[in-house]
């Protein structure tokens, strides 16, 4: 298996982080717009800072205030449009690493590659429901023997060359100055945020008409 | 200044929809046209209200050296300047597609002025109002405007075709309490940065969320959309 990153040939390259809220809003849509277009997603496991919990300390300092109403806000986006779409996110604020998730999303994306926007959204959905521990290499290895790929072979890279693996597109990530989730590379340009999807469509589409604003 | 929350049907009081922006935000700019137009389309007016960001308290400060390439002092962490390069690359691109400029700034302007002067033109309508702002950010954001000057705000005034005699008085005595309890009614109420709008009992910052802002005032109907940067200038009037 080659695990290159493909960034360089692929036409829509999308980074995501099963701990990152906003990526798991942005996934449906995202699966959505790969098939409207026509095109395969290069899908990619990005590691990003864990949202942070509204601060408790109470008082009128300014930063303090300032982070408890952006995190307010942000708890109340993501429960509105969620529901929107159907979906249940639990414990928006749990720690911790995915590095079993991540290597995951590579050994299906080589393996089993039509299957993989179907094992996103199942790991990601159970990530969300308390019910995947994404570090745990066997618990991830049953969503990866459920499509398509060989669960026995997974538990057997994740404990040897796994995280060489996941390591070099960490750092090929980096290198390239890429740290969001969802994010996404298309055209040359990088974008962040689900909020972009417009835009993509249109770089995608040519820049057929005016450009979204 | 600290204030009692509101809950923020509250704080948008009898208007449908209430805006805060802030001149020294690329954001707000960016806004302002999908705003309108969204609003044309449902024939809903907006009570735009200043909302001066303090954005050492949470970005950290920097100032660029003159000419505005290099930084002459800086607070930032790494991720903090990261995040503000960012968002300049973002506001460039979709600036560029309408043709507008944002240069950065050279340094984290005190913009509580101008959200006064932005009072001052509400006072003359919601036309004075847009003339100000259309006179007001495009030389800001190509850094040819010191709103530190109140004469600079003047001819910002003038140019809009709105009086200024008073203005002086307003800015330093009434339009300056009413600019600060505004905005510290909305910050002890949840708002925290520009673009926000208050539609409903809803709160939302960034125009990412025009999509669910509009389908609030249009009745709900049909399914609730997702967040998007948007166009609205070519959707019909609902």
């Amino acid at each position: 298996m080659s695990h290159d990153d493909r960034i360089d040939e692929a036409t829509l390259t999308v980074l995501m982080d099963a701990r990152q809220p906003f990526a798991y809003l942005a996934l449906g849509p995202t699966i959505e717009l790969g098939r409207r277009q026509g095109l395969e997603v290069n899908w990619l496991p990005a590691s990003v800072s864990p949202l942070r919990p509204p601060p408790e300390i109470e008082g009128n300092d300014r930063s303090v205030a300032h982070r408890r109403n952006r995190s307010r806000m942000i708890a109340r986006e993501i429960a509105v449009y969620a529901e929107a779409q159907g979906l249940t996110l639990r414990e928006y604020y749990r720690e911790g690493g995915w590095s079993a998730l991540a290597q995951g999303i590579l050994f299906v994306r080589e393996q089993a590659p039509v299957a993989l926007e179907a094992f996103l959204q199942a790991t990601f959905a159970a990530y969300w429901a308390v019910e995947l521990d994404p570090e745990d290499v066997g618990a991830v290895a049953k969503f990866v023997g459920g499509h398509g790929a060989d669960a026995a072979a997974f538990v057997e890279w994740a404990s040897n060359d796994g995280p060489a693996v996941a390591d070099r597109i960490a750092d090929s990530l980096r290198t390239r100055g890429l740290s969001g989730a969802p994010a996404y590379l298309v055209a040359g340009e990088y974008f962040q945020g689900r909020q972009h999807q417009p835009m993509i469509e249109w770089l995608l589409e040519g820049q057929e008409g005016p450009g979204p604003i | 200044m600290s204030a009692a929350p509101l809950d923020f049907a509250t704080l948008r009081g009898d208007a449908r929809l209430a805006v805060y922006l802030d001149l020294k935000s690329p954001y707000a700019y960016l806004a302002i046209e999908p705003t309108r137009d969204m609003a044309r389309n449902l024939g809903v007016d907006i009570d735009w209200r200043p909302f001066t960001l303090d954005i050492p308290s949470y970005l950290g400060s920097a100032t660029l050296k003159k000419g505005g390439k290099k930084v002459e002092r800086s607070e930032r962490t790494p991720q903090q300047w990261s995040g503000v390069k960012y968002a300049y690359m973002d506001a460039r691109r979709y600036a560029n597609l309408t043709g507008r400029t944002v240069r950065g700034t050279v340094k984290i302007w005190d913009s509580s002025q101008a959200g006064v002067m932005f009072l001052w033109a509400k006072r003359h309508g919601p036309d004075a109002f847009d003339r100000v702002i259309d006179a007001a950010y495009p030389p800001f954001w190509n850094r040819d405007l010191d709103i530190d000057d109140p004469a600079v705000l003047e001819c910002v005034l003038e140019e809009a075709g709105v009086p200024t005699a008073g203005f002086r008085d307003y800015l330093a005595g009434a339009g300056r309490v009413e600019h600060d309890e505004i905005n510290a009614v909305a910050f002890a109420s949840g708002v925290y940065g520009v673009p926000t709008y208050l539609v409903g009992d809803e709160a939302w910052f960034g125009r990412e969320h025009l999509p669910r802002v509009a389908w609030i005032l249009g009745g709900r109907q049909g399914p609730a959309p997702g967040v998007a940067n948007l166009r609205f200038a070519d959707r019909a009037p609902a």
